[in-house]
C-alpha cells in the first residue's frame, strides 16, 4: 500500500512536470507559427498593395498619354482649320477668334491635366528629369518659389521612380493648398543605403497630432510609402513650416 | 529663214530663264500616327505652292518603305508614335540618310525632349500647337538654311548642354533601355542575377525583370539565345561574350 | 509550510527529539551523530533553507517588483513566519495546527489575488474575491466553533483544486493569446509551474495522512510528510525563481 501511494505520488509529480514541458514546447511552437503567418500575410498586403498601385499607374499613364497626344493633336488640328477659316470670312471674325480662344485654353488644360497623370519626363527620362521638369512648370504656374536639387539616381525601377514622383506631387500640392508658403524646398540625395527625398515649406506648419485628418492624400502616399518599403517623417512647427522626409533603403 | 531660229532659240531660253527662276517647290514628308492631325497638316500645307506633300506615313516602317522609292526635302516627324517613336526612327533615318533635314513635331514642350531630338540630329522642334504661319516658316528655314531655331529651342539647348548629368532617354520600340543593355551585358558573361544584382546595386527581383524584358523585346527563350542575339545586333562582339557557353 | 502535526503526533516529534537528544550524547563521536541523523530530520530543516532564500530574494528585488508578485513576497513571507512559528510550538510543546486554519485562507487568498490580476477580464477574476471571502469565512467559522484541532483535509482539497483551476486557466489564455515571447521571462508562468507541481502531489498527501496515520504505521505518516516537505522545497524554489526573474515582455 506504502509503495502504490508513493508510486502514485511520483507518477502525479511526473505528470505535473511532463505537464509543463510539453506546455513551453507547445507555446514556443505556437508562436513561431504565428509569427510566420504574419509575416507571410504582411508579405501577401504588401504585394496586393504594390499590384494595386502598379494597375492604377498603369491605367493613369494610358489616360494621361492619350490625353496628352490623341486629343491634344486633334485639338491642335481643329484649331489649325480654323485658323484657315479666319481669313475667309471677315464677318465671322469674332466668333473665329472666340472658338480659337476656347481651343488654346482647352489645349492649356489638358497639358496641366495630363501632366497630373502622366509624367512623360519621368518615364523617358528618369526621376531626376521628370522632377525638374515639374517643378519648372509649377513655378510657371503659381507664385510660389520652387527649387530643387538632387543627385543622380540610380537603382530604381520606372514603378519606384513613379511611386516617389507622386508622393512628390501630393506633398508639393499640399504645401500649395493648405499651408500657404511662399517657397518650397525638394531635395533628393542618394547615399550607399538609402535614397532620400525631402520636401520643405515655410507655410503655417502643422500640427503633427492632427495629422490623421489628412483625407485621402495622405493615404496615397501611406500607400505608397508601403509599396516602397520607405520610413517617412514629418517635421512641422506650426508658424515657422513643415518638413517631410522620405527615405528608402537601396539594395 | 533667221527669224524662226531666233524665235527658237528666244523662247527656249525664255522657257530655261523663266525655269530657273521659278520656285522648286519643297518636297515634305509626314508621318505620324494621328490620322486627323496628318490630313489636317496636309490639307494646310497644300494651300501653299511652294510645298510639295510626297510621302505621307503612319508609321516608322512605312516611312521607311516610302523612302526606298522617293527622298523629300524635310520630313515632319512625330515623336510619340507606337512601336517606333520619333526618336527611334529619327536615329535610323539618319542613319540611311544622312543628309536628311528632320523637323520634330510633339505635344510636348519640356525641355528634355527638345533637347534630345536635336541631339538625335533633328533641324528644329516644332510644338503641335503651332499656327500655319509659323509651320511655313520653320520649314522654309530648314529648307534654306538647315535648322530653325525658336526662343524655346535655345533654351532647351543651354540647359541640355549645360546640365551635368545628360540623361539618355529610354526609347521604346527596337532599343533596349540603357539598363537592359547592362544587364544583357553581364548575362552574357555569365554572371548569375546575385552577381548582377551586386554589380549594379540593385535588387535581384529587378534583375529577374530585366531578364524578362530582355527574353519578351528579343523574342528569345534562354541565356544563350540572349548571347546570340546580343552578337547578331551588335550589341556585343563575339569576344566580349566567348568563352562563356 | 510544514510540521502540521496531529495531537498524537506530538508524542512522535517528541520521540524524534528524544532521539536527538540520546544520539548526541557524550561519548558518541561527532561523526556518528551526524550519520546517524535521520534523513527525516534533515529534509525537516532543510525545508527552512528555501523559505529563508525565497524571503531574502523577494526582500532584495521588493522595489522592482508590480502588482502580482508583491502578493507572492508577502505570501513567502508568511509562510516563512508560519513555519518559524510552528517549529517554534513544537519545541514549546504546544499544538500548532490552528495554524492550518489561518495559514489556508491567506495562501489562498494571496495566490487568488495575483491570478485575478493575470486573469482581469475573465469570470473568474470576478469570483475570486467571494471564494477569498469564502475561505476567511470558513475561518472565521472554525475559530468561533472551536474546530482547532481538526485537520482541514477538505478545505486543503478545495483549496489545491481552486488553485489548479486558476493555474489552468492562466496557461490556457497564455496559448491563446500567443504573446508572450520569452516564456522563460513571464515570472507567472514559473509561479503557474511550481503551483501545477505543488498542489496535485500535496492533495494526495493532505487526503491519504489521517488515513494512513489511523490504519498503518506512523513512521508511514512521516514519510508521507517528508514528501510534503520535499514539495514544499520545491515550490518556494519556484517561488524563488519567480521573485527573482526580471518582468519584461
Amino acid at each position: 500500500m506504502k509503495y502504490m501511494l508513493f508510486g502514485g505520488i511520483m507518477v502525479i509529480l511526473f505528470l505535473a512536470i511532463s505537464v509543463i514541458i510539453f506546455f513551453i514546447v507547445y507555446q514556443k511552437r505556437l508562436l513561431a507559427q504565428q509569427i510566420r503567418l504574419q509575416s507571410v500575410q504582411h508579405e501577401y498586403q504588401r504585394e496586393l498593395l504594390s499590384s494595386s498601385i502598379a494597375a492604377q499607374e498603369k491605367e493613369r499613364v494610358r489616360i494621361g498619354h492619350d490625353l496628352h497626344d490623341e486629343i491634344g493633336s486633334s485639338l491642335s488640328t481643329a484649331k489649325l482649320l480654323v485658323n484657315q477659316l479666319q481669313h475667309t470670312d471677315p464677318e465671322k471674325e469674332h466668333l473665329v477668334n472666340s472658338v480659337k480662344e476656347i481651343l488654346s485654353h482647352t489645349i492649356q488644360n489638358l497639358k496641366n491635366i495630363s501632366l497630373n497623370l502622366y509624367p512623360s519626363v519621368l518615364t523617358k527620362f528618369g526621376l531626376v528629369e521628370g522632377l525638374q521638369y515639374l517643378v519648372s512648370v509649377l513655378s510657371q504656374a503659381s507664385p510660389l518659389t520652387f527649387t530643387f536639387e538632387a543627385d543622380e539616381i540610380i537603382g530604381l525601377e520606372l514603378q519606384q521612380e513613379l511611386a516617389l514622383y507622386r508622393i512628390v506631387q501630393e506633398l508639393v500640392n499640399n504645401a500649395i493648398k493648405h499651408s500657404g508658403a511662399s517657397e518650397v524646398q525638394i531635395e533628393l540625395r542618394q547615399t550607399e543605403h538609402f535614397i532620400q527625398l525631402s520636401v520643405r515649406d515655410n507655410g503655417c506648419g502643422f500640427n503633427t497630432q492632427d495629422a490623421g485628418k489628412g483625407g485621402i492624400g495622405l493615404k496615397s502616399i501611406e500607400a505608397r510609402k508601403e509599396m516602397l518599403k520607405a520610413e517617412m517623417q514629418i517635421a512641422s512647427i506650426p508658424g515657422e513650416g513643415t518638413c517631410i522626409i522620405v527615405r528608402l533603403p537601396v539594395l | 529663214m533667221y527669224y524662226s531660229e531666233i524665235a527658237c532659240i528666244v523662247s527656249v531660253t525664255i522657257t530655261i530663264t523663266i525655269n530657273s527662276f521659278s520656285v522648286i517647290p519643297i518636297r515634305l514628308a509626314i508621318v505620324d500616327d494621328h490620322k486627323l492631325f496628318r490630313q489636317g497638316i496636309i490639307n494646310l500645307l497644300k494651300t501653299y505652292p511652294q510645298f510639295d506633300m510626297i510621302i505621307e506615313a503612319e508609321s516608322c516602317q512605312q516611312l521607311l518603305d516610302a523612302l526606298a522609292v522617293q527622298q523629300p526635302d524635310i520630313i515632319l516627324m512625330d515623336i510619340e508614335m507606337p512601336e517606333t517613336d520619333g526618336m527611334e526612327t529619327c536615329k535610323q533615318i539618319l542613319q540611311l540618310y544622312p543628309q536628311m533635314k528632320i523637323i520634330a513635331l510633339s505635344m510636348h514642350t519640356a525641355d528634355n525632349f527638345i533637347f534630345h531630338m536635336m541631339k538625335l540630329g533633328a533641324r528644329s522642334y516644332l510644338h503641335k500647337d503651332i499656327d500655319q504661319d509659323g509651320l511655313r516658316e520653320a520649314i522654309e528655314e530648314v529648307a534654306a538654311k538647315g535648322f530653325y531655331f525658336t526662343a524655346k529651342i535655345g533654351e532647351a539647348m543651354l540647359r541640355g548642354v549645360q546640365s551635368k548629368s545628360i540623361q539618355k532617354p529610354y526609347m521604346n520600340g527596337n532599343t533596349l533601355t540603357p539598363r537592359e543593355k547592362e544587364v544583357l551585358t553581364f548575362i552574357c558573361k555569365g554572371m548569375t542575377n546575385s552577381e548582377i544584382a551586386a554589380q549594379l546595386f540593385i535588387s535581384i527581383r529587378t534583375v529577374e525583370g530585366h531578364r524578362q524584358h530582355l527574353l519578351d523585346k528579343t523574342g528569345t527563350t534562354n541565356s544563350v539565345s540572349l548571347a546570340v542575339f546580343a552578337i547578331k545586333t551588335g550589341l556585343l562582339s563575339a569576344d566580349e561574350v566567348g568563352g562563356h557557353f | 509550510m510544514v510540521c502540521t502535526i496531529f495531537p498524537p503526533q506530538v508524542l512522535l516529534i517528541d520521540q524524534y527529539t528524544l532521539l536527538f537528544i540520546r544520539l548526541s550524547w557524550p561519548g558518541r563521536g561527532f561523526k556518528t551523530f551526524i550519520m546517524s541523523l535521520p534523513f527525516d530530520r534533515i529534509i525537516m530543516y532543510g525545508v527552512m533553507i528555501p523559505e529563508t532564500i525565497a524571503v531574502v530574494v523577494g526582500g532584495l528585488r521588493l522595489r522592482h517588483l508590480q502588482a502580482p508578485l508583491r502578493y507572492l513576497w508577502i505570501l513567502v513571507l508568511f509562510g516563512f513566519l508560519t513555519d518559524l512559528l510552528s517549529r517554534l510550538l513544537i519545541l514549546l510543546k504546544m499544538g500548532n495546527l490552528f495554524l492550518i486554519v489561518l495559514y489556508i485562507p491567506v495562501e489562498f487568498g494571496l495566490l487568488a489575488a495575483m491570478y485575478r490580476h493575470e486573469l482581469h477580464d475573465s469570470r473568474t477574476a470576478k469570483i475570486i474575491p467571494f471564494l477569498t471571502a469564502g475561505f476567511a469565512g470558513y475561518a472565521f467559522f472554525e475559530i468561533l466553533t472551536g474546530k482547532l484541532q481538526g485537520f482541514n483535509r477538505e478545505e486543503r482539497f478545495v483549496e489545491g483544486f481552486l488553485i489548479l483551476f486558476f493555474v489552468l486557466e492562466y496557461l490556457y489564455r497564455v496559448l491563446r493569446k500567443l504573446n508572450i515571447f520569452h516564456l522563460e521571462y513571464a515570472p507567472m508562468f514559473w509561479l503557474s509551474a511550481g503551483l501545477i507541481i505543488y498542489f496535485p502531489c500535496d492533495i494526495i498527501v493532505f487526503t491519504f495522512s489521517e488515513y494512513i496515520f489511523s490504519s498503518y504505521s506512523t513512521h508511514f505518516n512521516l514519510q508521507l510528510w517528508d514528501v510534503h516537505a520535499v514539495l514544499t522545497m520545491l515550490l518556494y524554489t519556484f517561488y524563488t525563481l519567480t521573485l527573482w526573474i526580471p518582468q519584461r515582455n
